[in-house]
């Protein structure tokens, strides 16, 4: 759906424009996963933790699994954090560059489309 | 916990080597920097720019002069003040800082705002100053002249918003050099001596001086200032400012509390919670400013873990992060100058323009998350090693949870949504030549020190024959990053994570901003009809105080009537009397 | 007297140094020659250029009286060459020294401030009798602080007192009459119970003389008639000093004299008392008696700290500035009698300084309201609204002023105040410093409410307008002059205290170790 901005825009085709290479690179990461879960299985892993302390470490996986899990709680939390913590923008009154000039460089001038079309695609994610 | 060796008796043991003869030659390592940005006042704009690159090279020159033990007193009103102390510790923090402010400065020459560029030298001045001061008081006097200077760099943003952000930094800053003060008088009442070294907490000294020195690390519930008037500096103020004040108190806390169990469980804390903040806030310099609190989190961790180990991972950290956390920072501050604009809501797609810049970010975010091979994961494993290895599991699984993390918001999301995610439609310059060099650098540094951790580490207060890359690190390493990604990955596709958004996300400077007024307002109102209550009461009992008060009130309109006079007659008389009996009764016993 | 010898000795001045053992005389007779001369030449000019001169050099001879009292200890000097206790003994100590630098610094600047158009109730060509008696006003408080004679002190009380009458009458207000009349009342009271007591204490003792009746009392300490001169004595002086509750004459009179007037006296008249009343308590009947065997201090302190209060929360509701800064005055003066009722050196010391710096304090804050009231044509609060760009100096001169007042690090006000704090710790009563530190709080809001006007309050109407009508512009350098260096005193002697407390200090030490007790 980016790329339909993009082609509105008139500019050249870039990398990620493409879904196929998006798809291409997803791959690549899943197999990545996929070796490194499996590396567990090629080495023996020597425990950070002495003696019997947090004997689960040992387990297969252990760091993936952890990884995994840490991140989607982490997600999960802040999404229900929002519920209780989200304010509007100007809730303390103040808000931040809206009060600010003209940015350096000039970028709305030079590519930028009219902010209605270019927000259409927001929504997607690439 | 015992620390086996403290800088205190490094310092003043038997290597003290007092400067005088030649190497009086030597300024101390703070006024190139400050002279630098008292000359930058009054220059033409191009030497200012000289002075930007050069101050910190002929700084750092200057400060290759000294050598441990160095020590320079002065006195002053009868107090014995060590200007100048130098041991590892300090001088480790020293050239990191004239690393950090050649980077700023480099990264600043596009600009010609002379109040940001003396605000960034004289801020870096100050804050080698503070390492190096062997004392409270000149201590007291640099953590004073930081807050002052700093407060400029957001001020030079020149918006109502950030005005009063900068306000409100300032006070907490002031308040902190204040309490540093207490402390420093109490610690003289009880030790008799302002020589700045480690302390047990007990005393009431080291309490506070705790506090002082946790305002300025950003200590739970301490924190806010940093994510409130981070965003609110300019691309260029925010870059100085992530490297010196939280370092700063960094070093101070690694002076001061080697080793104290408590900084342990603090920075548990200060490592995870930022983390959450981070996944929900759209504004990515306040993203980058929960993920400085949650890497503050693993210095003061590894500060608290003690001697050897722990501080060497704290100090290294600090080291690396001023560098990688420097690049993300540059480079959002490249895109907020470009764009205009730094919500992850507002940005997006803008590796078509600005590959360079999406490329160094990258690499500051690889540093950040502790990829092999990458500055971060040097450092960072240090405090996990010894946090593992001194038994703390809970701990341990924290952190690596906030590991996991860092990489979720630092790592990913800082350049996922600024740099690819949807297009946002806009098609900014490639960043100025300036802050492509100053990332550049920053960027080759990360890797650097990344594959050859040796050269950092034989700067590091103690000796270690710490090794970071054993299979068995690496690969686990790779594991819990991989899946986090996964997670993320997942999470997206699914449409589960939670877009960004225009927002305020409430954080405990609610308490200081909203309930504090809303409750002083209930408070006087409440308090206000008490007294009035109570004066109403008592009416009757004040009535002879009440007329007195209400004559003295009372406009000038009185003065034809007698009983003034008449009064103060009555109350010479009535003195009198009191007196005599006060007399009488004195002489009768 | 030795008036006759003062036109040699005029001459001789230049000539001789050894003139100077006759400086304690010189200091008192100069203004006492002068006063009739202005009235005898019945020219205005004259009067003001020989007033000034005169005050010039009166504190050109206080600073060598305090140099050589420092250096050399007590200044004797027997009028006429009558041995102490029988004729009549000038004695300079370190605190009259100091008190008398004061004194005339004060009257010096005040007489250099070019009191132009409104100034008194009297008409130009007779404006010489309002030099008159402003010399005499400054020979009788000088004169206070010299003489080493109980009696003596009574009559230059007297002398400054019934001048002073005159001089506040001269205020433009009609009100000035009843104000002075008031004060005419008081002062009279004051006066008498002061005669009264060195009657009594004469009746016991015999002698006049200060140091020889110190030396008399103890032995007829306990009787009734000595415990009742002193109640007497303690009484009219409280009356002079504006001790709450007996501060009410001082508002008006402050509020209603001509301007330079208010300036002086809120410079010298109460801090000379305040000298007469610590040599009575400590060098009199000695520290031990009045404080150990009477407790005055369970007087003296809770009036203090009342005065402290009252003066200060009265000031924060005048509408009027004079008015302000006189209420102002009685919690300044509740400070230095609280620093006399701690009986310490430390307490002691802090009342001594605040008698400078206070003084400077004061004077410099009722000339810039002069300034204001030249230009403007009033003198409320509301009068000062947007002076901050129109008279940008005097504003200035009025914020530093203002902060000495609330005792802020850096001016005079605060080392008085530290001094102060340190003395109620070393007298072990925590709850004094905390008081005192309440109670400068209450200064600030007096002291910004003028502020907040200065700089954001905005004219309105034909509050714009000055006096006649013209637009309000800075005060001319001939007024601003004298201001301005009072105002820049109190920073400078803020932030180098040294000479003030070293001098300060000595003279408490010397006092408490005076004779009696």
């Amino acid at each position: 759906m980016s790329a339909d901005a993009s082609s509105k825009n008139g500019d050249r085709r870039h990398l990620w424009d493409d879904p196929k290479n998006v798809q291409i690179l997803i791959w690549v990461f899943w197999a990545c996963c996929a070796i490194v879960f499996a590396l567990d299985f090629a080495f023996h892993r020597h425990p950070s933790f002495e003696g019997e302390t947090l004997p689960i470490e040992e387990m297969v996986g252990f760091y993936s699994i952890y990884g995994f899990v840490a991140c989607v709680l982490l997600v999960l939390v802040a999404k229900q954090m929002r519920k209780v913590l989200m304010r509007s923008e100007d809730y303390y009154g103040e808000v931040l560059g809206a009060t600010a000039g003209e940015p350096d460089g000039g970028a709305r001038d030079e590519g930028r489309a009219p902010d209605g079309e270019s927000r259409e695609g927001r929504d997607g994610g690439d | 916990m015992a620390a086996t060796e403290t800088h205190a008796q490094y310092v003043m043991g038997e290597t003290v080597r007092l400067l005088d003869g030649p190497l009086q030659a030597l300024l101390h390592p703070a006024l190139p920097l400050l002279v630098a940005g008292v000359v930058a006042a009054l220059a033409p704009p191009r030497l200012r720019k000289a002075l930007l690159v050069l101050a910190p090279l002929w700084g750092a020159w200057n400060l290759l002069g000294f050598t441990s033990g160095d020590l320079v007193s002065a006195e002053l009103a009868g107090f014995e003040l060590i200007l100048l102390r130098v041991d590892k510790l300090a001088f480790l923090f020293a050239l990191l800082f004239h690393l950090a402010a050649l980077l700023a400065g480099i990264y600043a020459l596009h600009s010609d705002d002379r109040m940001q560029q003396v605000a960034g030298l004289l801020y870096a001045g100050s804050a080698v100053g503070a390492v190096f001061a062997g004392d409270l008081l000149v201590l007291f006097f640099f953590w004073e002249l930081l807050a002052i200077t700093s407060v400029f760099l957001i001020w030079a943003r020149r918006e109502t918003a950030s005005t009063r952000s900068g306000l409100r930094y300032l006070l907490v800053h002031i308040a902190s050099g204040v309490l540093l003060l207490i402390g420093a008088a109490l610690h003289w009442i009880e030790f008799g001596t302002l020589v700045f070294e480690r302390m047990d907490l007990g005393s009431a000294a080291s309490w506070v001086l705790l506090l002082a020195i946790g305002i300025k690390c950003c200590f739970p519930l301490l924190h806010t200032w940093l994510v409130d008037a981070y965003p609110a500096a300019t691309e260029l103020g925010t870059v100085y400012l992530a490297s010196f004040t939280t370092k700063t108190a960094v070093y101070a806390l690694a002076r001061g509390y080697e080793g104290c169990e408590p900084l342990i469980w603090i920075g548990m804390a200060m490592a995870m919670f930022p983390i959450f903040y981070a996944v929900i806030e759209n504004d990515l310099r306040r993203v980058l400013g929960y993920s400085m609190i949650n890497q503050i989190g693993f210095m003061v961790c590894g500060v608290g873990l003690g001697a050897g180990l722990g501080v060497n991972g704290a100090v290294a950290h600090a080291f690396n992060d001023v560098i990688f956390k420097g690049l993300l920072f540059m480079s959002m501050g490249a895109v907020l100058l470009r764009t205009g604009r730094i919500n992850g809501s507002e940005l997006g797609g803008l590796y078509k323009t600005m590959p360079q810049t999406a490329g160094l970010c990258m690499v500051g975010a690889a540093s950040i998350s502790a990829f092999p091979l990458f500055s971060g994961f040097v450092s960072k494993s240090m405090v996990m090693t010894e946090a593992a290895h001194e038994g703390y599991v809970v701990v341990w699984l924290a952190l690596l949870f906030a590991s996991a993390g860092v990489f979720h918001h630092a790592g990913i999301k800082i350049p996922f949504f600024a740099f690819f995610a949807h297009d946002s439609g806009l098609r900014p310059k490639e960043a100025p030549l300036n802050m492509r060099v100053a990332m550049g650098i920053a960027a080759l540094l990360c890797i650097a020190i990344g594959c050859f951790p040796n050269a950092l580490y034989a700067l590091l207060p103690y000796a270690t024959d710490y090794h970071p890359y054993d299979t068995t690190h690496v690969v686990q390493q790779l594991q819990l990053l991989f899946f986090s990604a996964l997670a993320f990955v997942t999470l997206m596709l699914t449409g589960i994570y939670p877009p960004e958004l225009r927002s305020t996300n409430l954080d405990v400077d609610w308490f200081a901003r909203r309930a504090a007024p809303r409750t002083l307002r209930v408070l006087a109102a409440v308090g206000g009809a008490i007294w009035y209550g109570v004066l109403a009461g008592l009416a009757d009992v004040l009535k002879v105080v009440r007329s007195v008060v209400r004559w003295l009130h009372s406009p000038a309109g009185r003065l034809g009537e007698p009983w003034p006079t008449g009064t103060t007659v009555f109350w010479a008389a009535t003195l009198l009397g009191l007196l005599l009996l006060f007399s009488y009764l004195g002489s009768a016993l | 007297m030795a008036a006759e010898s003062v036109g040699q000795g005029l001459q001789q001045v230049a000539l001789s140094t050894a003139f100077d053992v006759h400086f304690p005389a010189l200091e008192v007779v100069l203004p006492l020659v002068a006063a009739p001369l202005c009235f005898l030449f019945r020219s205005r000019a004259f009067a003001r250029i020989l007033s000034a001169a005169v005050a010039w050099l009166t504190f050109g001879v206080a600073l060598v009286l305090l140099q050589k009292v420092l250096a050399e200890g007590t200044v004797r000097y027997p009028l006429g060459g009558w041995a102490a206790p029988y004729g009549i003994e000038y004695r300079v100590t370190v605190a009259g020294a100091w008190v008398i630098l004061v004194v005339s610094l004060v009257a010096a600047l005040t007489l250099l401030f070019d009191s132009r158009g409104s100034a008194s109730r009297l008409a130009p060509e007779r404006r010489y009798l309002y030099y008159s008696a402003f010399l005499l006003c400054l020979a009788g408080l000088l004169g206070m602080a010299i003489t080493g004679d109980l009696f003596n002190i009574f009559v230059f009380l007297e002398i400054s007192s019934l001048s002073s009458y005159a001089l506040i009458a001269l205020g433009r207000d009609r009100r000035a009459l009843m104000a002075s009349y008031s004060y005419l009342i008081m002062g009279t009271i004051g006066g008498g119970f002061f005669m009264i007591g060195v009657g009594l204490l004469y009746q016991m003792t015999g002698t006049l003389n200060v140091e020889d009746m110190a030396q008399r009392l103890p032995a007829v300490l306990d009787t009734r008639t000595v415990l009742v001169g002193f109640a007497f004595l303690l009484v009219g002086l409280s009356i002079k000093l504006a001790v709450f509750p007996l501060h009410q004459w001082l508002p008006n009179a402050y509020t209603f004299a001509p301007p330079r007037v208010s300036a002086f006296l809120a410079g010298t008249a109460t801090k000379v008392s305040y000298y007469v009343m610590a040599e009575v308590v400590f060098v009199l009947f000695g520290a031990h008696f009045v404080f150990t065997e009477i407790g005055l201090g369970a007087v003296l302190m809770p009036l203090s700290v009342a005065a402290m209060f009252v003066g200060s929360l009265a000031a924060i509701y005048q509408a009027d500035l004079r008015r302000l800064l006189a209420y102002s005055s009685i919690g300044q003066l509740g400070y230095m009698t609280l620093g006399l009722s701690l009986a310490n050196v430390e307490g002691l010391t802090s009342g001594l300084v605040h008698v400078f710096n206070h003084g400077v304090t004061k004077s410099g804050l009722f000339l810039v309201v002069a300034c204001v009231g030249y230009r403007t044509g009033r003198t409320t609060v509301r009068s000062m609204a947007g002076l901050g760009t129109r008279m940008p100096a005097t504003s200035l001169a009025f914020v530093i002023g203002g902060m000495s007042l609330i005792g802020v690090p850096g001016t005079a006000g605060f080392v008085s105040k530290w001094e102060l704090i340190r003395g109620a710790l070393a007298a072990e009563r925590l709850w004094l410093a905390a008081v005192v530190l309440v109670s400068s709080l209450l200064a600030v809001v007096y002291v910004w409410r003028v502020v907040e006007m200065i700089y954001f309050g905005r004219p309105e109407g034909l509050e714009s307008l000055g006096r006649d009508g013209e637009p309000v512009r800075e005060a001319p350098f001939s007024m601003l002059l004298p201001t301005l260096i009072l105002v820049a005193a109190t920073v400078v002697f803020g932030l180098w205290s040294d000479p003030t407390l070293s001098v300060a200090r000595s003279a408490a030490v010397e006092l408490l170790g005076g004779a009696g007790g």
